[in-house]
């Protein structure tokens, strides 16, 4: 259907001009001996009542139905027993001729006064054009199926609806079978388009299969359908959520390692020339001169990328408990083998003064091949160290500016020769 | 609406209209609303009654299956009367109920009305308290009845002794209607009045 149909056909009702009274209609107004004094209408069928009053058949047909009272003087009456037809009156009625209240716009027509608001409804004298210049036209509401009648007022409206149930009828019936046939045609687009959206919303594996077998009909489908889908969406996102946190864990730990890497990687490639700078100086320390046995150990460098592999020990001197001992130990590597044995080289060791460079205490010593310190090592580190048994005085080192924001810096130097 | 409804109330509406009533004043019809289904009726209150001089409102609901059943009428206007209540303004009017004829129209509706003005039915009672009143102590009734015409419907006598005890109670923080409603139901009895109020 033409939706501007439809449209135009609901925006016509609105104007309706119930507030006018309709002159047309109420100057057909009836003597008082035939007017039903229930409907206050010309009496139709005419009956008359044992108490001696008229009134229009299916009026006091309707006012018996919940009364038992004449409506004017609430006397009993049985609509078996004490209701007449009322010929007489009724012949009188369909004798009498009205003028067409547009006899002024030269409609001619004479009729009784009980088909005068027929006549009215259909008179070609009450046409838009004619009343164009008094007031707007109510479409009948029939419009829509295509009924092109047109009214001034209600009443005439109220009555062509009446007449014209027949036409009305057929109008409806055209109509709804167009209605019928876009339907069919929207319904069998509509499947095939739910069709179409379940190949695309298969479903993963799972419920995929039932789907399918199933294919849907109608809307209440097709929203099971999306229903169903989105618990499977769901789920998936739930696996996804674990799958996530599972790899980010990963990944942290990766990074981790990765930093450790680093850290090995410049231990590797240091070409035997190590910063080890010992952050919390001031709480080892401590440690230290309680435990005289506690030692600190430098991570293991090398003096080539395959080379020799040391560390460094620093700890309380065990003859002087006044001096700081420094050694470097030769590590056991995966290369030890390929190494020439004992090791000769240059060692290097250089406390850092961080407030004057000048006071930095530099040490350098040969190594000794005789010395188990310089033989393949046999444990993981070996358990002869190479140094200096009494290095720095600890008071020293505290107070003379080796220890910079309770770090304290040694750079070892080791060379093969 | 339907169509007989509709169509009946417009003739009525105009046999109103012409009527010598309406004429006279004695009676009024308004429309309310464009579907028929609402009108107001206002009424003069009969001459030689406390409502003598007073207009009361009315308001007409007319039924999908009028006139088959009668109109739904009530007082906009607030009254005392012993067939009218005094808080909703219902009408307890046989015509309107139990004997309503489809030959009975809103001019001859609002006519009877205005008759129930000049002749209460106590035995009938909407508001058991104003015929209590009406029946035992039928001047003071009367007073009371010109005092709400006076209030309420532009009534031309104003009782100065009422007046004060009302104001009083509104001095004391009661709602005008309230302490006329209290008052009145007490038989201006100041004490017993502001007792029911406080209480």
């Amino acid at each position: 259907m033409d939706p501007n149909k439809t449209k135009s056909a609901s925006e016509g009702i609105a104007p309706m001009g119930l507030t006018t009274l309709n002159e047309t209609i109420l100057s057909n107004q009836p003597e008082s001996r035939y007017e039903c004094p229930v409907c206050l209408n010309w009496l139709r069928d005419p009956v008359i009542t044992t108490c001696g009053h008229k009134f229009c058949k299916s009026c006091i047909t309707s006012w018996l139905r919940n009364s038992g009272h004449c409506p004017i003087d609430n006397i009993n009456l049985s609509m078996k027993v004490d209701i007449f037809p009322d010929n007489y009156t009724k012949r009188e009625i369909q004798e009498q001729r009205m003028s067409c209240p547009f006899a002024a716009k030269g409609c001619n027509i004479k009729v009784t006064p009980l088909d005068l608001d027929a006549h009215i409804a259909s008179c070609e004298y009450n046409q838009p054009e004619v009343s164009s210049q008094s007031e707007i036209r109510v479409p009948c509401s029939f419009q829509a199926v295509g009924c092109k009648e047109t009214f001034e007022s209600q009443e005439e409206m109220n009555n062509h609806l009446h007449k014209d149930i027949q036409n009305h009828m057929s109008f409806l019936m055209n109509a709804y079978s167009e209605i019928k046939i876009n339907n069919d045609i929207s319904n069998a687009s509509i499947d095939a388009k739910e069709q179409e959206a379940m190949n695309l919303w298969e479903a993963p594996d799972k419920d995929g299969a039932q789907s399918t077998s199933a294919p849907l009909t109608n809307t209440s489908a097709l929203i099971r359908a999306l229903y169903e889908r989105v618990v499977v969406l769901e789920q998936r996102n739930r696996e996804q959520d674990i799958v996530i946190a599972n790899i980010s864990k990963q990944l942290s730990a990766f990074a981790v390692a990765k930093m450790k890497q680093n850290s090995d990687m410049m231990l590797r490639y240091c070409m035997g020339s190590y910063i080890w700078r010992i952050d919390n100086f001031k709480a080892r320390l401590d440690a230290m001169l309680k435990d005289h046995f506690k030692m600190l150990y430098s991570p293991g460098f090398y003096t080539s990328p395959n080379g020799y592999r040391f560390c460094v020990r620093l700890n309380i001197s065990p003859q002087n408990p006044l001096c700081f001992a420094l050694h470097v130990h030769l590590m056991k590597t995966e290369n030890d083998d390929c190494l020439e044995w004992p090791f000769n080289g240059r060692i290097s060791f250089a406390m850092i003064n961080q407030y004057d460079p000048e006071m930095t205490q530099r040490d350098t010593m040969m190594s000794n091949s005789s010395l188990v310190a310089f033989k393949k090592p046999t444990a993981e580190i070996c358990v002869r160290g190479f140094g200096y048994t009494e290095y720095a005085v600890v008071s020293d080192v505290v107070r003379n500016g080796f220890v910079k924001n309770d770090i304290l810096i040694i750079k070892v130097n080791i060379k093969c020769v | 609406m339907a169509n007989i409804a509709a169509k009946r109330i417009k003739r009525e509406f105009k046999e109103v209209m012409k009527s010598e009533e309406v004429a006279g004043g004695a009676i009024k019809l308004e429309l309310v609303n464009d579907s028929w289904t609402e009108l107001k009726g206002q009424i003069a209150g009969p001459p030689d009654t406390p409502y003598e001089g007073g207009t009361f409102l009315l308001e007409i609901k007319v039924p999908e299956t009028y006139p088959f059943n009668p109109p739904k009428i009530r007082f906009m206007t607030k009254i005392w009367h012993p067939n009218v209540s005094s808080v909703t303004g219902a009408i307890c009017l046989d015509i309107l109920k139990d004997q309503w004829a489809a030959a009975l129209t809103l001019r001859t509706v609002l006519l009877s009305i205005q008759a129930l003005l000049s002749a209460a039915e106590p035995n009938d009672p909407q508001d058991a308290v104003v015929a209590k009143q009406y029946r035992e102590s039928p001047q003071l009734f009367n007073l009371t009845a010109k005092h709400w015409t006076n209030v309420y419907a532009g009534g031309p006598s104003s009782i100065f002794d009422f007046n004060q005890k009302v104001q009083l109670l509104i001095d004391m923080g009661i709602d005008e209607h309230q302490a006329r409603v209290a008052l009145s139901t007490y038989d201006w009895e100041l004490e017993r009045a502001t007792e029911q109020l406080f209480s």
